[in-house]
Order: C-alpha cells, then sequence, then structure tokens
C-alpha cells in the first residue's frame, strides 16, 4: 500500500502503540511475580515497580526440602504424561488417519467430546477408578488423570497431520518393503516433528500447571506436584502469608515452560497451523 | 520368468465397478503402456499389479504364481509414483538406499547399489541434497533410482513424467527408454501422453470405462484399430469421422456420404457405417474417392499445415498438408483419400473389413 511519509509514520507509532498495550496486558502479572519474589520481608506490601534485587526468598525456597521434592514429582508426572500420551497417540492417529475402517469417525467425535467435559465432573468418577486401581496418593493418580485431557486432544491434532501427509509417501514405502511399524518411525515420525513438539509441549504445560487433580489424589506432602505445594506453602507463624516465598516459587516454576516456549517457538506455531489448516 | 498375467481381473469400489474383466498376460521383458481417458481405471489398474488395491475378482499371478494375497513387499515390484514421493527428511543417498537398509542389506552393497545407480541416473553429484533442493527433473531422476537400486525384475510407472514440462519429458522419456533397454525389466507404464506410448510402448493397452479396448503394438493400434475409440484415442490430430450409409451391390459394396458414393470392395455388413481417415491420410485435390470441401482456416505448423474443411452437410474435418498449400479460407477445394487408408466401423462402432481380409 502506498502511504505518505506522515501516513506511514502514524501508521508505525499505530502499531507500537497497540503491541505496547497488549505487551503490558499480559507480561505486567508476570513482572510483579518476579519483582514481588524478589523483596523481602515487609517490602512486599509497599507498591514499587522497581525490584529490590533480595534473593533471601529464593534462598528458604531452595532450601525447602518439600518444594524440592514437589519439583521434582512434577517433572516426573509431567514427562511420563509427555511420553505416554504422545506414543498412544502417535499409533492412535495412524490407525484413524490411514487406516480405513468402520466406525473411525464416530470415534473421532468421541474424543472430541471426552476433551470437552469439564474437569470438575470427572472429578468423583476419576477418583473411584484410581481407588480401584489403587493408585490413590501415588505419581500415578496424576499420570493416570492428566492423559484424560492430554490424549484426546494429541490424537486430534496428531491425527489431522497425518492425514495431511501425502498418501504416496506411505505407498512408497509399502513398496519399499517397510512394515507399518517401520514407515511410522522412519517416514512418518520425522515428517510430524513439529506436530510432536507442539502436542508435547502442551501435554506439559497442562500437567504441570494441573491444580484440581493434583489437590485430590494425593494425600500426602512428599507425593506433592508444585501447584499444590505452592498453594500450601505456610509461613512460620499461621498470622503471616508468604508472598514472597510463593512468589519467588511461582517464578522458578515459570521459567522452564518460558524457556521450553521459546526454543521450541517455531515448531509450536507449524504444528498448531498445520493441524488446524488441514482439519 | 517374471511375466504378469490378469485373468479377468475385476474392481469394484462399493457398489461401483472400476475394473470390468480384464484380461491380459505382459510377457518378460516387455514395455507394456496403459493409456484411455482419465477415470478409466489405468491408474488401479496398476495399483491391483503393485498390490496397493485389493483384486475383489479375478486373478494376478507374476512369474505363474499367484499374486492375489501376496502383500506388495513380497512382489518384487518397484514403483515409480508420479508426485515422485521422495522421503522429505532423508538425502538422496538416503532415499535411494531406504528399500535395501529395510531389506537389511550389508552397508557395503548397498553403497555400491547406490552409486551405481545415481552414476547411471547421472545423479551422483547431488546425494548430499534433501528433495526440496532438487529441480523437478532431478527428483524424478531420484524417484527412478529408488526403483533401479531394488534390482527387481517389475516395474510400474503410474504417469512419471506428467509434473515436467515438455523439454524434460522428452529427455526423460529417452532416459527411460534406455533404462528399459539395459535393465530389460518388464515394465508397465501408465500415461496419457500418446507419444509417450507410441514411442516406449512394444504394446499398448487401450482402457475404456474399466475395460480392455484394444491391445497391440503402436503400429497395430494406428493402422488398423479395431474399433471406433481406439481410432479416435490413438494419433494426433484426432481422425476424422464422416457418418455414412454401407449397401450391397452385388459383387461390390456401396458407401454414400453426404457428398457422394463411393464403391468399395464387397463387405458382409450393410447399413449405418462412420468412415474414419486420418488427418495426414486426406489428399488435398486428389484420391481414390474425393469429397467436395470448403476451406475454413489453415494453420501452418511450420514443416506441415493443419487445413479445417467443411464437407457434406457442414462437417468439419482436419488434413494434414505439407508444408504450406496455396490455399485461403473460403475457397472451395477437393479432398480425397486411397480406400487403403481409409476405416469403416458398423453402427455397435466395431471396425468393418471387407470380405475375405
Ligand atoms: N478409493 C476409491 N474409491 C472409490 N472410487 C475410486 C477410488 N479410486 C479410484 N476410484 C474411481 O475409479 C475410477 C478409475 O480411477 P483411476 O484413478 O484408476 O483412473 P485413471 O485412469 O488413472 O485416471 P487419470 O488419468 O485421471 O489418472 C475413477 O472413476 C475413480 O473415481
Ligand atoms: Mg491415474
Amino acid at each position: 500500500m502506498v502511504r505518505s511519509a506522515t501516513g506511514r509514520r502514524l501508521h508505525r507509532i499505530a502499531i507500537y502503540g497497540l503491541f505496547a498495550v497488549v505487551a503490558l496486558y499480559t507480561l505486567f502479572p508476570f513482572y510483579w511475580m518476579i519483582a514481588s519474589s524478589l523483596k523481602s520481608g515487609q517490602a512486599i506490601f509497599d507498591v514499587t515497580f522497581l525490584p529490590d534485587l533480595k534473593f533471601n526468598n529464593y534462598e528458604a525456597i531452595l532450601s525447602d526440602g518439600v518444594f524440592l521434592r514437589s519439583l521434582l514429582n512434577s517433572l516426573i508426572v509431567a514427562a511420563s504424561v509427555v511420553a505416554l500420551s504422545l506414543g498412544l497417540a502417535i499409533a492412535a492417529a495412524y490407525a484413524l488417519g490411514r487406516i480405513d475402517f468402520r466406525g473411525r469417525s464416530p470415534i473421532m467425535f468421541l474424543f472430541l467430546a471426552v476433551s470437552m467435559f469439564p474437569q470438575i465432573a470427572l472429578l468423583s468418577g476419576l477418583f473411584e477408578m484410581i481407588r480401584w486401581l489403587g493408585l490413590y496418593n501415588t505419581l500415578g493418580s496424576l499420570i493416570f488423570a492428566y492423559m484424560i485431557f492430554t490424549l484426546p486432544f494429541n490424537i486430534w491434532v496428531l491425527t489431522t497431520f497425518m492425514r495431511s501427509l501425502p498418501r504416496q509417501i506411505e505407498e512408497a514405502a509399502i513398496m519399499d518393503g517397510c512394515s507399518p511399524l517401520r514407515i511410522v518411525r522412519c517416514i512418518f515420525l520425522p515428517m510430524m516433528g513439529p506436530a510432536l513438539i507442539s502436542t508435547g509441549l502442551l501435554a506439559f504445560i497442562a500437567s504441570w500447571n494441573e491444580f484440581l487433580f493434583a489437590l485430590t489424589f494425593i494425600l500426602t506432602d512428599e507425593n506433592r506436584t508444585v501447584p499444590v505445594a505452592i498453594a500450601l506453602i505456610s509461613g512460620s507463624s499461621r498470622y503471616e502469608f508468604p508472598y514472597g516465598a510463593i512468589m519467588a516459587a511461582s517464578t522458578i516454576v515459570t521459567v522452564p515452560l518460558i524457556v521450553m516456549a521459546l526454543l521450541f517457538q517455531k515448531y509450536i506455531v507449524s504444528g498448531l497451523t498445520a493441524g488446524a489448516v488441514k482439519g | 520368468m517374471s511375466g504378469i498375467d490378469l485373468i479377468n481381473v475385476v474392481k469394484r469400489f462399493g457398489a461401483l465397478t472400476v475394473i470390468d474383466g480384464v484380461d491380459l498376460a505382459i510377457a518378460e521383458g516387455e514395455f507394456v503402456v496403459f493409456v484411455g481417458p482419465s477415470g478409466c481405471g489405468k491408474s488401479t489398474l496398476l495399483r491391483m499389479i503393485a498390490g496397493l488395491e485389493e483384486i475383489s475378482d479375478g486373478e494376478l499371478r507374476i512369474a505363474g504364481s499367484r499374486m492375489n494375497e501376496t502383500p506388495p513387499a513380497k512382489r518384487n515390484i518397484a514403483m515409480v509414483f508420479q508426485s515422485y514421493a521422495l522421503y522429505p527428511h532423508m538425502n538422496v543417498e538416503r532415499n535411494l538406499g531406504f528399500a535395501l537398509e529395510t531389506a537389511r542389506l550389508p552397508a557395503a552393497e548397498i553403497r555400491e547399489r547406490v552409486t551405481k545407480a545415481a552414476k547411471f541416473l547421472k545423479i551422483d553429484h547431488l546425494l548430499d541434497r534433501r528433495p526440496a533442493q532438487l529441480s523437478g527433473g532431478q527428483q524424478q531422476r531420484v524417484a527412478i533410482g529408488r526403483a533401479l537400486v531394488r534390482q527387481q525384475k517389475l516395474f510400474l510407472f503410474d504417469e512419471p513424467l506428467s509434473n515436467l514440462d515438455a523439454d524434460l519429458r522428452m529427455e526423460m522419456r529417452v532416459e527411460i527408454a534406455r533404462i528399459h533397454r539395459e535393465v530389460k525389466a518388464t515394465t508397465v507404464y501408465v500415461t496419457h501422453d500418446q507419444m509417450e506410448a507410441m514411442t516406449l510402448a512394444d504394446r499398448i493397452v487401450v482402457l475404456k470405462d474399466g475395460r480392455i479396448a484394444q491391445v497391440g503394438t503402436p503400429m497395430e493400434l494406428y493402422e488398423r484399430p479395431a474399433n471406433r475409440f481406439v481410432a479416435g484415442f490413438i494419433g494426433s490430430p484426432r481422425m476424422n469421422f464422416l457418418p455414412g450409409m454401407l449397401v450391397r451391390e452385388g459383387e461390390e459394396s456401396v458407401l454414400s456420404l453426404a457428398g457422394g458414393r463411393h464403391r468399395l470392395s464387397a463387405h458382409d455388413y450393410a447399413g449405418d457405417v462412420s468412415l474414419g481417415i486420418r488427418p495426414e491420410d486426406l489428399i488435398l485435390g486428389g484420391g481414390d474417392a474425393t469429397l467436395e470441401a470448403e476451406v475454413l482456416l489453415v494453420e501452418p505448423l511450420g514443416g506441415e499445415s493443419l487445413v479445417h474443411l467443411n464437407v457434406g452437410d457442414g462437417r468439419s474435418i482436419v488434413a494434414k498438408a505439407q508444408g504450406r498449400p496455396e490455399i485461403r479460407p473460403g475457397a472451395t477445394t477437393v479432398v480425397g483419400w486411397n480406400h487403403t487408408r481409409a476405416h469403416l466401423f458398423d453402427k455397435d462402432e466395431r471396425a468393418l473389413n471387407p470380405r475375405g481380409a
């Protein structure tokens, strides 16, 4: 589009202005969290926008055995959920995306429907299942529960992605003597990299942040995951609420997610749109 | 022994019959081309031979043994696809060697075969590239190379050149002919390019609506089409058809057309016919039989010209003339042909031959 010089300048100002508003809106809570985590003691109640750069909250939280333990638990749960739900979703996506069988679309709709149930509606039924499986108060209960919402989504995205891969490539592999397993492993998986990374990352984030199930299915401190552990951080006396420590813990928990999102951002976008456009 | 036998082969998709009883025997080392209009079932038939489509009825034999239930990998067939279907995440070398890798051949042998095939196809300088970094023609060579390294006795091609531009097509056509000469594999090749069919084929199979319309050498199909469909399909520009009536008169048959009557040797058939004459067999101003014609248009093609004419009751036909004939649109002229170059088809569109021929 052709614009005059002033028009162009106004245009640019407008764009940057809008950008600043959006950035402020989305980033301010994070900034506030980090700034608060760097204040010590009573300073947290003063409304100042610049942090003090005091690290005693971090020292406190990182020497807290229960918190460190919960970090490890979260890592175990999230990593297991990612590995299991990707593995199962790949197998399911191959069947749903590449093999013609009766009842394929009812199954797809079932997955979609399941992923739309509100979490709270599943809670009591899931609780019974977990007790019945003997998983109560173990990390296994959370892995089991989180698959309920990560798996349908992963299957959905990977199936649409797999459908968009050219049929002739699969047929060429068949003519080259590949078994279905080898087709998936050597041909489809490398071509599906972006979709795998984005769905895996979303599953990781969802499991890492989940609160309700983690609160319900875990009884004892040593099995807690991070979101619940943070909520249960208490001060030295019952009259003191440890905002500083909570903010420091939240920061520690958020950083890995941000790092991962930045690392993989290129793939997230291409993976999600590849699924979306062909849907 | 690696011939292919199709015995009354049928393919149905639900209620739709796509291949309707095909019988064909392909000899070892033969180059057979399937042609036919779009949707006639060429690809489906090829894919049934490959094992990518189930055979609904009938039998497929390769080297004499029934193959209907044999999975594609065990049929010892190499196939080249229209879209090349190269593995996008592997470089050329791995693309070429992938089938051998799958068959767990020793690395040294894979390397040797890949190098040999790459040299043969003149792609040995591209081994490190990904498919996306290759031109269409180079991708096509890799696709052919991938079939070559497997050293199978049977090659299938599904319109391998249709994504290439005219020059490259010609170049690759020559290349495929050379490969067939040297490798001598039995080859089935699908195309809708007549030029490819005529130049490559030992025999051409013309398919129409899932049935074989005619099988024969390129010259047989050109000289003696078995029916009107094949006559119209083979040859470019298309054969001209004029409706007429064939009547017996003693020891002769008489053909009446809109523009005149012509005496022919005796035919057993009498009734409605169509007369077919190829543009290159029409003679401006002469021949055994002639018709009055009005010149509509002259299209010079360089060495020869296409002359569009109106004959009889306003039917337009095309004649091919050498050089540039000295006639103008609007002029009237005489167009003729020799009886030996004319084809007659009965009302069921089957070719008619004189009694005793
Ligand atoms: N999987 C399928 N399900 C239903 N019908 C099909 C299927 N595959 C092909 N057909 C039909 O079978 C017929 C023949 O298809 P085929 O692909 O063999 O044609 P073709 O001769 O190769 O045509 P083209 O020259 O356009 O490639 C078509 O009418 C097509 O619609
Ligand atoms: Mg086809």
